[in-house]
């Protein structure tokens, strides 16, 4: 049928790969670099020098390790040291109040309209008096402006802004501490004052109670701004001018001790009690100008404590009493003057329960337990500054909470301040306290919580835990609320989990589980019941033995509403992907997971999102990947046929499947035995079965060929064939493009000719079939190549045809350049016939006769720069495999030549001079081997010369 | 135009501004001239006077003590820190030491003090003649500083705390009043002007919700002599020490800084009379008013210059 | 300059991970590039790399997920012009002298390749050759005894010293290959 008569030069040559010396080495650019101290190298410092580029984390670690000699010792001390030293910074940090402000603005919030006084605010910020500061530019014009401003203020009746929302109030009051910030730096210091003192004022207002603690918050956020103004300030003038004489400098501290002696004597003057305290605190670091006496700076917060006496409302003098604290912490380490607040604090504590009882009534005010909420953050940070580093004023205050009457909200504080290591020594004092608390506002659960999460983090000694956690359920046990008993389980279930054993758990689960069926109590709280399971995931030790647990599946059962559980499910095997042993040998374990698996499969249809699909698809990768029979490879097959029939719905699952059973093929090539062939057989058929169920094409022909190839490998000739003909069969099947995960649609041309490349590379090897003629799966590609519709002007047929090229001349060869162990491949099958070998030249025939044809019609389409690359790749090919003896076949060389060079124009500059070199390269390695083929080489390059 | 370029200004050796009678005022007028500055003489003077005024309400009514209220001088001095001439360019210095003395009645220096009918003030003027100047006017700057007593030990008096009580008694419209009691003590009515004045009270108990407890502290001026005087009480300063209706048988402080220059102690002379008393004033829920008066005596008893914060730093 | 080659990963299908004694060599921030020979199949392979190194150079292997990869690229570190190439579309595999051809038409100095999860450095008509081998040690369904194994070239002007890691029983061996251009 082919016009031309093709015929294969015998391979006469040999590539010689020059491999290089390679030298074992100790010594490489990954060595984890070790600290080499010499004797004489003293300085602890070149230490750290050495170790630099490293990051500081593996620096510690490395240290930590390599504890040998003293001077590293000694380094890792200091490094240590400084590690401590740091660590105590960040503990006071605890103390620091700008940790909480956000969490108290967030927490306490408010619908009702606010209400705001003050004279600094125009409604329109621009008209905020702007204009009036420019003229002052004489000195003189100052202070006469200074004294027109006091009228001013003293003229300008105050605003009041009603009907507020918390928004606007919030903005009102950051206007204002602009206005602040701006007058202070406009030296018009007086209206500064002023406008702190306005704002201390409305620290008095308790008409939005649940907004207090915000109010508060905002306010001090403006008197600490004009603290931190006047301290600045005086720092900067007692400081003096840089370079200043000693006489010059004493007089400019002795200055500025007048000047803040000023500032006291201002602030005293103030005439309401509220805002004198409160500007008196928050000008209190200035004191330090006054005096260095640490104890007369205590006196002067003893003195405060006292005032604050004389404010009636306990709400906000709790929290003037929070800012005196808040101010006396930098200044000193007594704790006398918290210590004086607190016993102030308790004598008006009845004083509450009296509001306490009287919103008891009128609730539509503000709910008992909110109001004695609002005194929370007070509290705590009051009692975490007294208790900090002062195990002491800890038991001190136990005592005194002790003997309160309604101490429920003290012991909330306590429980919420205190260090853990303190709690978790009283563990069962505090749990009696709760026992014994009853009072109005305040809940056991809400007691409960707190303890629980402190014991989470740091449990009472192990000989106490069992009596205290029996106890503590107990306790919790007789909440008749679902609600608040799911509360305070969700805080006590990471102590279970962490300190206790599996029966624990379990019980708990168990006890979660009828509690919360009770009047289907579940229904209301999914996510009390999620947080449980997943805390308990996140603290118990060991996934598997939470999986195997009696209790444990049911448990998922409370998750009724299927969003939910499937939710729940997800968590579970993402914990377990993370958290669990590399390797799953225990069934129970297995069925639970596949159990979760199910849930999650079945969960999947039509409608499921492609993302969702994915997700769940990789949870279940993930535990299938893990499970692991040891030897028992035949349980491991079963694993994977049950795996097929559970999670039918997800494509993603069958591909990492026959993935898994390509894995065991491998695993059982390895063993050794008789049966292994049989299991390999079960495996491969595993493979077959499976892989028509997956949709992607692209994927079963990536699937198809791997299998193939593992059964070619293990000698199941029959099955590796049928492999191959499935896989060729759906190129057909095979789309234009198809859209990849990322949404982008993507071509699968290039795709095709590699995986076609990839097969040919794999034909090579395979041995022709007795049943079928010879390369059956060749002529088989070429048909299916044939029928295909490529694009219009696509080069992929002619690179296909190419390869198919490259594979006949391989067939051709006495010897095949790579072989499977125990396979009889074409070579050895047909030992060079010439028969086989005239099939093989007709082939390539029928082969070339196709590039040609697509040569021309890229001719005819003018796709000179195509054709041209083309025309050179067949050039090269007829070179280096055909017998360039037959005129017909060098005629065919040099033509293919003249095409190329006739679109030079189009080509890139280096193409044709790269193909003469290669002909060249090609000439130089059969030069030596066989001087009749150079020659006839060197004709074909004669005559293209001539040409 | 040269002549209005330069700058002066008088600066005292004490960076506080006070002094005791009998202390060497020392200082120094320091010139800045960009040129050379002709002048017609530098002149210095020390004053100190007691202005007395009447009240509005006493004005016409007495024209008999007229006399009484002129001014009294206290110190009047100067000194001539140059004769005419010229003044170098840059910076020049002249130096002076001046004796605070009284040479006359009352023969003593009183403390500096600002009230509303009367006030006792000490300045130092500078003033440089220049007859180029456009106006032929002087340039004159002023100093003013603070005389202070010496401090001297409080009597056994400043020791002795005065109790007190409140109660339906005080009221003066005992009928409607609701019944109360209110206990305390001031630690002392002797006192020194740089302590600030102390005590506690308890509201023992009260019918009637409390709105406020407040201290007035008040001074009273007298000008005038036995034959025709006026004396006029207002407010120096009020001070609130209880907000709302504070816990019974809670101790609440009493606290209360003296003001600086509104406050001096206690003076009682021929022409005139500086005292200060104290009022205890309980504002109940119900528009009643409640309140006690206290009279002070203060004195001068620490240093010029407190290092205590107790004592708010004078 | 510090290139670390690699590829033939094939997680999680074929290998959970890489061996735990390569990871702990790979240590963040050393290395400057990463070329990868493909198979590197999952996204959270891809991020695994990224987070060793910021440039990352793939090419596409039969198994990778991502079409979008290039079958070939040409990177230039130093003064080498580095050739990138799987190799699963070489007929027959492996080939030298097609590979020959490839390095001919990149006008590379060095090509990489992969698929034969066989360590290989050779030189050939002075260029030089490197198959980093599988670095988690994949089973090849046409070889046995596959060791996991990748590669550490250091640039230095002309010169390119390959080091050579593989994992042979339950140690790292390195050998060490130096390799001039001429």
């Amino acid at each position: 049928m082919a016009t031309l008569e093709w015929s294969c030069a015998p391979r006469c040559y040999q590539v010689v790969k020059n491999h290089l010396h390679r030298k074992v080495t100790e010594e490489h650019p990954l060595k984890q670099q070790t600290v080499n101290v010499t004797v004489a190298d003293k300085n602890p410092l070149s230490l750290a020098l050495a170790l630099e580029g490293t990051d500081p984390l593996s620096k510690f670690a490395r240290q930590e390790q390599e504890l040998n000699d003293p001077l590293t010792q000694m380094a890792s001390e200091f490094t240590l040291k400084s590690k401590r030293g740091h660590s105590n910074e960040l503990e006071d940090n605890a103390l620091n109040w700008s940790t909480r402000r956000l969490g108290i603005l967030n927490r306490f919030t408010t619908n009702e309209k606010l209400s705001l006084s003050t004279s600094f605010l125009c409604t329109s910020s621009t008209e905020s008096g702007g204009e009036n500061f420019k003229a002052q530019t004489v000195v003189a014009d100052k202070v006469k402006y200074r004294l027109e401003q006091l009228d001013n203020f003293d003229a300008c009746s105050m605003r009041h802004m009603m009907d507020l929302t918390q928004q606007e109030y919030i903005q009102r009051f950051d206007q204002l501490k602009q206005e602040l910030i701006q007058s202070w730096h406009n030296d018009q210091r007086v209206k500064a004052l002023k406008i702190a003192i306005q704002c201390a004022k409305m620290l008095s207002d308790t008409r939005v109670l649940q907004f207090y603690p915000s109010q508060y918050v905002l306010i001090t956020d403006i008197l600490d701004v004009f603290g931190k103004l006047v301290y600045e300030r005086l720092r900067a003038k007692a400081a003096g001018a840089p370079g200043a004489s000693a006489v010059v400098l004493q007089r400019e501290r002795e200055a500025a001790r007048d000047t803040c002696q000023n500032w006291f004597y201002k602030v005293a003057s103030i005439r309401e009690l509220l805002p004198r305290l409160y500007l008196e605190m928050a000008i209190f670091k200035c004191y330090g100008f006054l005096t260095t006496s640490e104890q007369e700076m205590e006196q002067s917060l003893l003195r405060l404590t006292s005032q604050l006496r004389g404010i009636a409302d306990p709400l906000v003098s709790s929290y003037a009493r929070c800012y005196l604290v808040r101010v006396g912490v930098p200044v000193t380490s007594s704790k006398v003057y918290i210590r004086d607040n607190f016993t102030d604090f308790f004598t008006i504590y009845p004083q509450i329960f009296r509001l306490v009882a009287r919103y008891n009534l009128h609730p539509e005010i503000i709910t008992s337990s909110a109001y004695l909420q609002l005194y929370a953050p007070a509290l705590d940070f009051m009692l975490q500054c007294l208790m900090h580093k002062s195990e002491v004023s800890a038991q001190e205050m136990l005592n005194e909470c002790k003997q309160l009457k309604n101490n429920g909200a003290v012991l909330l504080s306590i429980l919420n301040s205190s260090k853990g290591e303190f709690i978790a020594a009283h563990a069962q004092e505090f749990l009696e306290l709760i026992n014994n608390c009853d009072t109005p506002g305040i809940s056991k659960s809400q007691l409960l919580r707190p303890l629980g999460s402190c014991v989470s983090s740091c449990a009472p000694l192990q000989e106490q835990r069992v009596p205290f956690l029996n106890a503590a359920f107990q306790t919790i046990n007789t909440l008749t609320d679902p609600n608040e008993y799911i509360n305070c389980v969700e805080t006590w279930a990471p102590f279970v989990a962490q300190y206790f054993t599996i029966h624990e758990v379990n019980r708990l689960l168990g006890e979660l589980n009828s509690r919360m069926c009770l009047g289907k109590a579940y229904e209301k709280h999914y996510g009390q019941l999620q947080s449980i399971l997943t805390r308990i995931m996140q603290n118990y030790r060991s996934i598997e033995l939470l999986l195997i647990q009696p209790h444990f599946l049911p448990y998922l059962d409370l998750f009724h509403k299927e969003s939910v559980r499937v939710e729940m499910c997800k968590s579970i095997l993402s914990h377990y992907r993370q958290n669990s042993e590399e390797r799953t040998y225990d069934a129970v374990v297995t069925n639970a997971l596949m159990y979760l698996g199910k849930i999650l499969n079945d969960s999947v249809n039509a409608l499921t999102v492609e993302d969702e699909r994915r997700q769940i698809s990789q949870l279940i990768n993930g535990f299938i990947n893990k499970v692991h029979f040891g030897k028992d490879l035949e349980h491991q097959l079963s694993f994977y046929v049950e795996a097929r029939g559970t999670f039918s719905n997800l494509d993603a699952v069958y591909v990492t499947l026959v993935y898994a059973a390509c894995k065991l093929t491998m695993r059982s090539s390895n063993r050794q035995g008789v049966k292994s062939l049989g299991f390999v057989k079960a495996c491969i058929a595993y493979c077959f079965i499976t892989i028509p169920s997956i949709s992607s094409v692209q994927q079963k022909m990536d699937l198809y060929l791997l299998c193939g190839q593992l059964a070619l490998r293990h000698l199941c000739l029959g099955q590796a064939d049928a492999c191959f003909e499935a896989a060729l069969q759906l190129v057909n099947e095979l789309p234009a493009a198809t859209v990849d995960f990322e949404g982008k649609p993507r071509c699968l041309e290039r795709y095709l000719v590699a995986y076609l490349c990839n097969m040919l590379a794999t034909l090579i090897v395979v041995p022709d079939s007795p049943e079928q003629g010879v390369l059956y799966f060749l002529r088989l590609l070429l048909d299916i190549v044939g029928r295909r519709s490529f694009k219009t002007y696509s080069t992929a047929p002619a690179i296909i045809y190419l390869h198919v090229l490259d594979m006949l001349y391989v067939q051709s060869l006495e010897r095949f350049p790579y072989h499977i162990d125990g396979v009889v491949s074409n070579d050895g099958l047909y030992g060079h016939d010439p028969k086989f070998l005239v099939e093989v030249n007709n082939l390539c025939a029928q082969v070339v006769d196709s590039i040609l044809m697509q040569l021309k019609s890229l001719g005819a389409a003018h796709q000179q720069r195509t054709q041209a690359q083309l025309a050179m790749e067949l050039f090269m090919r007829i070179v280096r495999y055909a017998d360039l003896e037959r005129e017909p076949l060098c005629q065919l060389a040099v033509k293919l030549w003249l095409l190329a060079n006739k679109a030079q124009a189009q080509l890139d500059s280096e193409t044709i001079p790269q193909m003469l070199c290669s002909v060249e390269h090609f000439y130089k390695l059969v030069k030596d081997s066989s001087p009749s083929r150079a020659q006839t080489i060197a004709k074909l390059l004669i005559r293209m010369r001539d040409s | 135009m040269s002549g209005n370029a330069f700058n002066f200004e008088i600066k005292l050796k004490r960076e506080n501004k006070v002094y005791y009678e009998n202390d060497m005022l020392v200082g120094c007028v320091q010139f800045q001239c960009p040129a050379e500055t002709k002048h017609d003489g530098i002149l210095l003077t020390l004053d100190g006077v007691v202005n007395l005024q009447l009240s509005s309400k006493t004005v016409g009514l007495f024209d008999a003590f007229y006399n009484s209220v002129k001014p009294i001088n206290l110190l009047q001095n100067s000194l001539e820190l140059s004769a005419p001439g010229k003044l170098s360019a840059g910076n020049s210095e002249f130096h002076f030491e001046l004796p605070l003395v009284c040479k006359k009645e009352p023969r003593k220096l009183y403390e500096t003090y600002h009230g509303v009918f009367i006030s006792i003030n000490y300045q130092l003027k500078c003033d440089v003649n220049v007859k180029r100047n456009f106006l032929g006017k002087s340039l004159q700057k002023v100093q003013q500083f603070c005389v202070q007593y010496k401090p001297a030990p409080l009597s056994d008096e400043a020791t002795r705390a005065v109790p007190f009580s409140l109660s339906m008694t005080n009221a003066k419209e005992r009928v409607t009043m609701p019944r109360f009691l209110i206990t305390g003590r001031l630690d002392r009515l002797e006192s020194c002007v740089t302590m600030p004045i102390t005590g506690s009270l308890t509201v023992q108990h009260t019918e009637a919700p409390i709105r406020s407890i407040e201290m007035q502290l008040v001074r009273v001026e007298t000008c005038g002599c036995d034959e025709g005087y006026s004396k006029d009480a207002t407010e120096v300063q009020t001070i609130q020490i209880a907000d709302g209706n504070v816990m019974p048988k809670l101790e609440i402080p009493i606290y209360m800084v003296l003001p600086r220059l509104f406050t001096c102690p206690t003076l009682l002379t021929k022409n005139f009379k500086i005292e200060f008393e104290l009022n205890l004033v309980v504002l109940f829920k119900e528009e009643h008013t409640v309140s006690e008066n206290f009279k002070l005596v203060l004195k001068r008893a620490s240093g010029p210059l407190p290092s205590k914060i107790n004592t708010a730093g004078r | 300059m510090l290139v670390l080659v690699l590829g033939d990963l094939h997680i999680p299908h074929r290998c959970s991970s890489l061996p735990a004694k390569f990871k702990k060599l790979l240590v963040p921030g050393r290395i400057h590039h990463i070329l990868a020979t493909g198979n590197i199949c999952t996204k959270e392979s891809y991020d695994y790399l990224k987070s060793l190194a910021n440039d990352v150079h793939i090419v596409r292997g039969d198994f990778d997920e991502n079409l979008s990869y290039p079958e070939q690229k040409v990177v230039t570190v130093g003064q080498f012009r580095i050739g990138l190439c799987h190799g699963h579309q070489v007929v027959p595999r492996g080939d030298p002298e097609a590979l020959a051809l490839i390095q001919r038409q990149l006008d590379v100095d060095i090509l990489i390749t992969g698929h034969t999860y066989k360590f290989e450095a050779y030189e050939h008509g002075n260029k030089f050759y490197i198959n980093p081998g599988s670095a988690t040690g994949a089973f090849n369904p046409l070889d046995t005894n596959v060791v996991p194994s990748f590669v550490l070239m250091d640039i230095q002007s002309t010169t390119v010293v390959t080091y050579v890691y593989q994992l042979i029983g339950d140690e790292v061996k390195v050998e060490r290959i130096e390799y001039k251009k001429i």
